[in-house]
């Protein structure tokens, strides 16, 4: 089913979903940049823009979550206090304390391009393999998407490419895009549905249209063979690599994350088990005890990034681990474009 | 087990941070540890003399031959030293400061001051823990693992990695300044988020790229001697290794 709508009847969605008991996160221009952020009532979506520099990940997939509170057997002996590790000091008797209590917060995610849509769908796959994670899966169940159909990219884009500019079947709630001085959406799913019932609408016939959209650089993939990326130049480009992980901090795909216990002075023995964010820029990413690191160079760490986009999640989960948002170039202080290593230019 | 504060040529501000910054954990670390000596808090136990300490966290730098006798001091009566914040662990604004000016002009030369160093100029500093000033959160995570005999923790990225997690407009794209690749992390991007540009108070980062940052610099069009002058600024005796190419 397709309607359309006026952009003021548009503008009432947040508003919808919010009374629906939807948490709703928008994208949000503010000082010259585009980023998804929760939307406030007396914040306007952004709905005229081409990226945004972070990505439905950070709501998924959150940094500094606690993921649950255990007992070590911590001890003030005559020569201070003394923790027991359990990983430090072989197995100690920890008691895990139960205390994640899931906040069944329902997310909405309103006016997210194909791309980030994609992004979704990537992370879904490597997190709900079994055993699916469940911190993650439980923000995930009944969130709702509405995607804003993207008509052209910046020089950065590469969806056209992927073929990411499409959304997989069930990933978005409804899709919405510009058409004329008004909108067309399309109700995708039940939710959807009894979202859009809600709207002001005139029901339009015909097939929602599916458009690619223009590509400031266009580009085909030449590789995306493991010993070909690991084969190819790529030391002389990345000399102005500061190796910041820009890249991978505002990839929408990049689900790397560490595992750290946290400890208070208050209560030494009650420590607090978290998940932080990680990438493989970062040295500690490959260093391993006695100090040896994998990926000491720039060059190794760039190309695995690579390798993981590409090869390595083409193999283990059948999809690319791409989608051609073209964050990691966009915010790369050194303007380093993966596109050029692994593509070509087409006119 | 024993715990100590010294402040040598310093603010205090590392210190200060630490009673106000710590809340309620400070409370916890008095009870758990014998403090001999933390000035700002209470008059030393045993007066002026430097007590024997199983970790001696040291602020600022040697500028006094009083400091440098001091430290000396400490390092021998201490099983552990820790520089504790940046001028400390690079000497600071003062390690460039002290070598712009006459040492030996008629007014200074009775004060006894020598070029400001960091404490491993003069001693063997067993752990640095940098920010000017130093944070509560990393010198408790430090403590917890020096005492449960783990090395702490430094990080290895720098301030960008903090700053484009929270989402932020990047200062170089509006050609401006900021020492972000280059500077250790940990403090969660504080002066970028609030728009300033990072001076890399918290000294280089581990894998700071001076070259990388320049050429950098030089395809945003901005010109390297703002931040070099920048670089020279806080980071001290570490900045010179750094720039050791640059005059
Ligand atoms: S964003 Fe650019 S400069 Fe930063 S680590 Fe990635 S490739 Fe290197
Ligand atoms: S690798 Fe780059 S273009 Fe691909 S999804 Fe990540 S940020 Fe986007
Ligand atoms: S290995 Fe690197 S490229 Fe792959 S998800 Fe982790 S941070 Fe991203
Ligand atoms: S590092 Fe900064 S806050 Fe700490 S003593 Fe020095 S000047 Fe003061
Ligand atoms: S503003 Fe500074 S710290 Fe932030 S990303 Fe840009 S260079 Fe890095």
């Amino acid at each position: 089913m397709m309607i359309r709508v006026s952009k003021q009847e548009l503008l009432e969605l947040p508003s919808l979903l919010s009374a629906m008991g939807y948490s709703v996160i928008a994208p949000i221009r503010t000082g010259g940049i585009v980023k998804l952020a929760p939307l406030g009532s007396d914040i306007q979506p952004e709905l005229e823009y081409v990226r945004v520099v972070n990505s439905p990940k950070k709501f998924l997939l959150p940094d500094d979550e606690l993921l649950f509170r255990y007992r070590s057997t911590a001890t003030i002996t005559s020569y201070g206090l003394k923790i027991r590790f359990p990983t430090a000091e072989g197995p100690c008797p920890v008691a895990i304390l139960p205390e994640y209590n899931p906040v069944r917060e329902r997310l909405a995610l309103f006016g997210i391009h194909q791309c980030m849509v994609n992004s979704v769908r990537y992370l879904d796959t490597v997190m709900l393999r079994d055993p699916a994670d469940p911190y993650y899966k439980n923000r995930r169940d009944g969130m709702f998407i509405a995607e804003l159909d993207c008509d052209a990219g910046d020089e950065y884009c590469m969806c056209r490419t992927l073929g990411t500019y499409k959304v997989p079947a069930g990933y978005a709630d409804i899709r919405m895009r510009k058409s004329g001085d008004g909108y067309l959406i399309e109700e995708a799913t039940e939710a959807g549905k009894e979202l859009l019932s809600k709207l002001k609408r005139q029901d339009v016939k015909g097939k929602y249209p599916i458009s690619v959209p223009k590509m400031v650089k266009d580009f085909e993939l030449v590789t995306r063979d493991d010993q070909e990326i690991d084969a190819k130049e790529a030391s002389r480009s990345l000399v102005a690599c500061t190796l910041c992980a820009a890249c991978t901090v505002t990839c929408p795909t990049c689900y790397c994350m560490d595992i750290e216990d946290k400890f208070s002075l208050i209560d030494p023995s009650n420590v607090g088990r978290t998940r932080t964010k990680m990438s493989c820029q970062r040295r500690c990413y490959s260093t391993i005890a006695g100090g040896t690191t994998f990926l000491a160079a720039k060059e190794e760490r760039f190309k695995w990034r690579v390798k993981h986009k590409f090869p390595f999640s083409i193999n283990a989960f059948k999809l690319v681990g791409c989608t051609g948002c073209g964050n990691c170039i966009a915010c790369c202080p050194a303007g380093i474009d993966f596109r050029e290593f692994v593509g070509r230019r087409v006119a | 087990m024993k715990l100590a504060f010294y402040a040598l040529t310093s603010c205090e501000g590392c210190l200060t941070t630490l009673i106000t910054n710590l809340g309620p954990n400070l409370e916890g670390l008095w009870r758990m540890f014998d403090i001999d000596y933390f000035k700002l808090v209470r008059e030393p136990v045993g007066g002026v003399r430097i007590p024997k300490a199983d970790i001696a966290f040291v602020e600022g730098a040697v500028v006094t031959d009083r400091d440098r006798k001091t430290l000396n001091e400490i390092r021998n009566n201490s099983s552990f030293v820790v520089a504790l914040g940046t001028c400390a662990s690079s000497g600071n604004i003062a390690y460039t400061a002290s070598r712009a000016v006459d040492l030996d002009a008629k007014h200074l030369r009775d004060l006894e001051i020598s070029p400001a160093e960091p404490l491993s100029s003069v001693v063997a500093v067993d752990f640095e823990l940098s920010g000017c000033p130093v944070s509560a959160k990393e010198f408790t995570d430090a403590l917890l693992r020096l005492i449960n005999s783990m090395e702490p923790i430094q990080p290895d990225y720098s301030v960008c990695y903090e700053c484009r997690s929270k989402g932020n407009p990047c200062l170089l794209d509006a050609k401006r300044v900021c020492l972000g690749p280059l500077a250790m992390g940990g403090c969660g991007a504080a002066c970028p988020t609030v728009g300033s540009p990072c001076y890399s108070c918290r000294g280089p980062a581990v894998e700071a790229d001076l070259n990388a940052y320049l050429i950098v610099l030089e395809k945003k069009g901005i010109g390297k001697e703002r931040a070099l002058m920048m670089l020279r600024m806080f980071t001290g005796k570490k900045a010179k290794e750094l720039l050791k190419d640059e005059q």
